[in-house]
């Protein structure tokens, strides 16, 4: 008797958290043959202001059109993705159909959680860029959208475009001036990710590589110490806003505050949805080799989902022509995973997005060849030795040896 | 738990209490044996379950290589982890700069705390508006704090630039966070503004309870405010201010949103705590092994502090002084 | 949230307090508390300042110094084309979810370790702080993989668990302690008219230590309204993010709107704040410190 209070109280406890986990998920969980199936969509597009919506729209629209599947948004914030979508997945768990940003995306087939999708997809509709997705012959991914990158510039700043390194870094420190910068570039520890975008973006434009076609890292070839020390003149130039990051000079860039930079297809149109007047026009980046980077969010299947048919069928849904042409609709500069023809209209309304598309020829992932599964580690150790001499005024190329040794360290 | 100093030395050497009021009771005040197990029974099992098997679990996957995409798969290593890191230099970087923080957050909260309690103990108009509102950044989330910080030192549109560039104090570029040198100032000063109010509320309580008659003593014995501080004042808040420096050391050493949000532990390193090293090896590079190794020591150290703090509170009781 | 702390258990007799003329340097001393006030509400008032806005305000040369009250509506806006309203409920339901369980285990656990001495108190002593040690980043992965078992992922039910969890050793304690302060007599008075022992838990002990049980809801609220790690992975529910998430999460690859930035941040911070200032006559008696006269 004299007990029967406390364990009155241990099972209010237990009483109390079983009803909390009975009114907290919002989505009704019914049994396959008995009503709609609810599968998880995770993608960081989704919470985006602008395209986020659009998405978004089709989503609802695949929800209405049948009964069988109800697809439920995921939006994991974008700086938190990787590491969010890595726990749940290693925890068995996660959203049914993630877009994974391509880095993680091998580790992820690596560790055996992406689930095979050669009976959904047609190779021949796919672009190039989706070659890297099939690994050992299975096909994992493909693209939910591809950004190339291309010089990004104000044409009320900027009236005579530069076609060379020397000319770009002329013209950043004259457009200069109070106020406004020339250009700018992701350059802080805290956006590792974009570093490593814009840094593999010099590289590329000298002819470098991170890796070679066998697998073995290059990281401190010549062409990559080139590459490296021009993106450390234009850092050392004074025509960045230092330690600004991405998303505040992207809205400088909308308000007219920065003159160029070299970003991927989907920004204008992000730029423009800040501010519709904002002056965007595009050109092939300036550098000597003509290559460019090229970033991809990829479409995944959970492995460990347990309704893997019908995010499938959702999947092959999105790849059909009539969706792929709605998604390169608003994705912008970007294009879809399959060749979707431009309408007039949207070549009259953002003429820059034919740049984007001609500098898919030349666009190299910026995943090492062979070195996906360990590309976030190879980031860190060369983004993290790029800014310690960037900020201490160290030797590039040592800084390069000291990463191509701890990348070998690491394999 | 019953070591820690509870009961100022007056009370203590109080002539011996009848019995019954006994601080420390029989081993059974109410009827039955088990009731105590009981009591403690849930929350204990409760805690075992939810910290202590994790812990457990940590402590295995520190002897191994696992990946964060796959925590069953794991290689057994031993201590090659602990190896790796304690022969890393970053690391030994990240071991003095957890150390700094600490120290600098211990010192600063303590003494700005102390301070301003000092300050705030006397009879003023608005008194307790002054009190309520002091709290307020204690109060507020680290996330909101964090994000409005990073906007405020923003090199280009922040108002610390706008309010300091008239006394020329802007640095290069307008940087704060990008700065090797002042990045961890920045984060420092940040926790000791958000912390502060919680020892200064606390502390002030504790000064309420100096008994008025020896302030009136000393002053009449012509004891001037320095020396009735330390006689009159110190005496009587010195377990309290003791325990706030254990509790913020405790809290410094896992404090995590605050520093990840607003510098990711860059520049290069320069904010990298223990707990930010340890989530950006398990969370970014995918190393649940080196993760849960830095874990461990960061836990290891924690523990040697406290049991330190314990030891030289225990002696100063011992040896009669407050 | 000090050991040291003592309740002021026979309430009233507070001593009297000190009376100091306004001296020359009274005014320096004012002074120096405007300062402090000001440094501590400062960034609030930005928050605020910059949440109302316009861009040509922030993006331009000058510095808006006053909120721009013509502005507010942005309030508005936000709580009604986001989800910020949700986020603060779920922020709610998980801080509150986080109080009740906590409170639950600890009372019994600090009365238990206050009125008891038994075989294993010392580890259970040492187990508290040791808790109290673990950085929630440490235990992330382990505690996904027990959730994912219990199949409490993506539920409130599993996150107030794990808040529950890293708030209990500091609440135990701190409970713990003002019990201690409680003298025994009254409780074996109550035994001796034949009250039971949870009703003297009950109808005793939690009005006395009143005061600290509300400083510690306070600390067990506040611990699930700001906990940020847990929430990121265990919830993939859009309708189940909590604000420190849905904040957090405005640091985007794209465009952070500013002023919808520091909207949710205001909203979010005010009703932690808010609650702390109701509270706050109990809290400070509750952790009144220092020697006791009883």
């Amino acid at each position: 008797m004299r007990h029967m209070r406390a364990i009155g109280a241990a099972s209010a406890v237990l009483v109390g958290a079983l009803a909390l986990s009975g009114c907290s998920s919002s989505s009704p969980e019914a049994d396959e043959s008995e009503g709609p199936v609810t599968i998880t969509f995770a993608a960081s597009i989704l919470g985006e202001p602008t395209r986020g919506p659009l998405l978004q729209e089709m989503i609802d629209d695949f929800n209405a059109s049948q009964d069988g599947i109800t697809v439920e948004p995921a939006s994991v914030p974008f700086s938190s993705f990787g590491t969010t979508i890595a726990t749940q997945l290693g925890g068995g768990g996660g959203p049914d159909l993630i877009a994974f940003d391509h880095p993680n995306f091998f580790a992820a087939v690596d560790a055996g959680h992406v689930e095979p999708i050669d009976d959904i997809v047609d190779e021949d509709a796919l672009l190039p860029g989706n070659d890297n997705l099939r690994i050992d012959g299975v096909r994992y991914g493909t693209a939910l959208d591809i950004g190339n990158y291309a010089l990004i510039y104000n044409p009320d700043l900027v009236t005579t475009v530069p076609t060379t390194f020397d000319e770009l870094l002329a013209e950043a420190k004259a457009q200069t001036t109070d106020g406004v910068f020339g250009y700018a570039m992701r350059h802080t520890q805290a956006e590792e990710a974009g570093v490593w975008y814009d840094l593999s973006g010099f590289v590329y434009g000298f002819g470098g590589n991170w890796s070679d076609e066998d697998g073995t890292p290059t990281i401190n070839s010549d062409e990559n110490v080139e590459g490296v020390e021009a993106y450390k003149e234009m850092y050392d130039a004074g025509v960045i806003p230092q330690g600004t990051d991405a998303a505040t000079y992207r809205k400088m860039f909308a308000e007219g505050k920065i003159a160029m930079m070299v970003d991927n297809g989907g920004i204008p149109t992000v730029i423009q949805g800040t501010n519709p007047d904002a002056k965007i026009a595009a050109a092939a980046a300036p550098l000597p080799s003509g290559e460019t980077g090229q970033v991809m969010a990829v479409l995944g299947v959970n492995a460990n989902g347990e309704h893997i048919a019908q995010t499938k069928e959702f999947f092959a849904w999105l790849l059909a022509p009539e969706q792929q042409a709605r998604i390169q609709g608003f994705l912008g500069g970007s294009t879809a995973a399959t060749k979707v023809e431009r309408t007039a209209e949207e070549l009259e309304q953002r003429p820059y997005v034919e740049v984007f598309d001609e500098a898919g020829e030349n666009a190299r992932s910026f995943v090492p060849d062979g070195l996906g599964v360990q590309t976030p580690q190879i980031r860190t150790i060369v983004v993290t030795a790029v800014l310690e001499a960037l900020q201490n005024g160290g030797d590039i190329r040592e800084a390069l040896d000291r990463a191509q040794a701890d990348v070998e360290g690491l394999l | 738990m019953t070591s820690v100093t509870t009961a100022p030395p007056a009370q203590r050497s109080a002539a011996a209490p009848p019995p019954g009021a006994r601080r420390h009771r029989p081993a059974r005040i109410h009827g039955s044996r088990f009731l105590p197990y009981l009591l403690i029974g849930p929350a204990a099992v409760y805690l075992i379950l939810f910290q202590g098997l994790p812990l457990l679990q940590e402590v295995f996957l520190s002897t191994t290589k696992t990946s964060l995409l796959n925590p069953g798969r794991n290689t057994f290593v031993g201590a090659d982890n602990f190896v790796k890191i304690f022969t890393d230099p970053r690391f030994m970087s990240t071991l003095w700069i957890t150390a700094v923080y600490v120290v600098v957050c211990v010192a600063g909260i303590v003494l700005v705390g102390l301070g301003v309690a000092l300050l705030m103990d006397r009879d003023f108009p608005g008194r307790a508006a002054a009190r309520s509102i002091v709290i307020i950044p204690w109060a507020a989330p680290a996330v909101a704090v964090a994000l409005i910080q990073v906007w405020m030192l923003n090199g280009q549109y922040g108002v610390i630039n706008r309010i300091l560039e008239p006394f020329g104090l802007v640095p290069p570029g307008g940087v704060w966070l990008d700065n090797q040198q002042l990045a961890l100032p920045v984060i420092l000063a940040i926790t000791i503004w958000q912390l502060f109010p919680f020892t200064a509320v606390v502390i002030l309580a504790a000064l309420q309870s100096v008994p008025e008659e020896l302030h009136e003593a000393a002053l009449l014995d012509g004891a001037g405010r320095w020396t009735r501080f330390r006689a009159v004042t110190w005496p009587v808040i010195s377990p309290t201010v003791g325990l706030m420096a254990l509790l913020v050391t405790i809290w410094s050493i896992r404090r995590f949103e605050l520093i990840w949000l607003m510098t990711q532990g860059g520049p290069v390193g320069a904010t990298n705590t223990i707990v930010i090293d340890l989530y950006r090896r398990g969370f970014v590079n995918n190393q649940l092994g080196e993760s849960a190794a830095v874990g461990i020591v960061g836990l290891v150290i924690s523990l040697t502090i406290t049991i330190v703090y314990f030891v030289v509170s225990n002696r100063q009781q011992k040896e009669g002084r407050s | 949230m000090t050991s040291a702390t003592r309740l002021i258990v026979t309430g009233t007799a507070a001593s009297p307090r000190r009376r100091r003329r306004f001296s020359l340097s009274s005014t320096v001393v004012i002074l120096l508390i405007l300062a402090v006030l000001g440094l501590a509400v400062f960034p609030f008032y930005w928050m605020l300042v910059t949440a109302t806005s316009s861009d040509t305000a922030l993006y331009g040369g000058g510095v808006q110094g006053l909120p721009d009250l013509t502005r507010l509506g942005v309030f508005g806006e936000v709580l009604g084309s986001s989800d910020v309203l949700l986020w603060l409920r779920n922020s709610a339901v998980i801080a509150g979810g986080t109080t009740v369980c906590t409170l639950l285990l600890a009372i019994p656990m600090a009365y238990g370790l206050s009125r008891f001495r038994f075989r294993g108190q010392a580890v259970v002593g040492i187990g508290l702080l040791v808790t109290q040690m673990l950085p929630e980043a440490l235990l992330v992965v382990p505690l996904f993989a027990i959730f994912s078992r219990l199949g409490l992922l993506n539920s409130f039910a599993g996150l107030v668990l794990a808040n529950t969890a890293f708030a209990l050793p500091i609440v135990t304690w701190v409970l713990k302690n003002a019990i201690d302060t409680v003298p025994v007599d009254i409780e074996e008075a109550a035994r001796v008219d034949g009250a039971s022992r949870m009703g003297i838990l009950f109808r005793i002990i939690v009005p006395v230590t009143a005061p600290t049980m509300a400083a510690t809801a306070v600390i067990a609220f506040f611990h699930g309204w700001n906990e940020y790690i847990f929430a990121l992975t265990f919830l993939t529910d859009v309708g189940l993010k909590p604000a420190s998430v849905g904040l957090a999460g405005f640091v985007g690859e794209i465009t952070t709107p500013i002023q919808t930035v520091m909207t949710v941040g205001v909203l979010y911070t005010l009703p932690a704040v808010a609650l702390y200032l109701i509270l706050q006559k109990y809290i400070v008696g509750g952790m009144a410190a220092g020697s006791v006269k009883g």
